[in-house]
């Protein structure tokens, strides 16, 4: 089975001029639009991100959590907490990253790369099925 | 072999080279196919602008 990289924002951000050569594989997560959108300068750029949004829809290539999948998300963040995983400041900042960790787990011919490798780590240890590979890593 | 979760063998997580080689772009591409790559790049080459004229974008963790 070919498993499929889906790029959280960091590293759509940092290797933007790479991400076009896996076109053809890749994973959207909604909430990476979502970062990518809110903080798009112009009509200009949001309408090229929206063509993409069609484009990549029409693939069926764009990965949205469920009411369930927040729910899920939220047990694992939980544990973490309970557990003293992490640092409660750092459980704050871990909420997109596990949504969109929950969502690979879900669409299991998928893989994160992220230039937050650290985060993931933690997110892991509740989600232990986690696929995840750094960007320097992948893209190297 | 290196194994978690019990019994399970861990599956090897492929670099994009590796990825490229399996998942070759091919030569000819469909009209969707097309239109995804081609919106891909604007989007990407968009992004790219944004960075060098108004900088990075601001981190939503925090």
């Amino acid at each position: 089975m070919v498993i499929r990289p889906i790029f959280d924002t960091s590293s759509v951000i940092k290797y933007r001029t790479e991400i076009k050569k896996y076109f053809e594989t890749l994973y959207f997560p909604s909430m990476v639009f979502f970062e990518l959108v809110a903080t798009s300068i112009n009509q200009d750029e949001l309408k090229l991100y929206s063509d993409w949004r069609r484009d990549l829809n029409a693939e069926k290539r764009i990965l949205s959590p469920t009411e369930n999948d927040i729910w899920e998300t939220a047990k694992a963040i939980r544990r973490l907490y309970i557990n003293k995983t992490a640092a409660q400041t750092k459980l704050i900042t871990l909420r997109t990253d596990t949504l969109i960790a929950r969502l690979s787990i879900k669409q299991k011919d998928s893989f994160i790369v992220t230039d937050d490798i650290d985060d993931f780590l933690i997110i892991k240890r509740e989600m232990k099925d986690l696929r995840v590979i750094s960007a320097d890593d992948f893209f190297t | 072999m290196s194994k978690k979760n019990g019994n399970k063998p861990e599956e090897k997580i492929p670099t994009g080279k590796e990825l490229l080689k399996i998942f070759p772009t091919p030569k000819k591409l469909t009209p969707a196919m097309k239109r995804l790559k081609e919106s891909t790049e604007k989007a990407m080459d968009a992004l790219d602008k944004r960075i060098k004229e108004h900088g990075y974008p601001p981190d939503f963790r925090h």
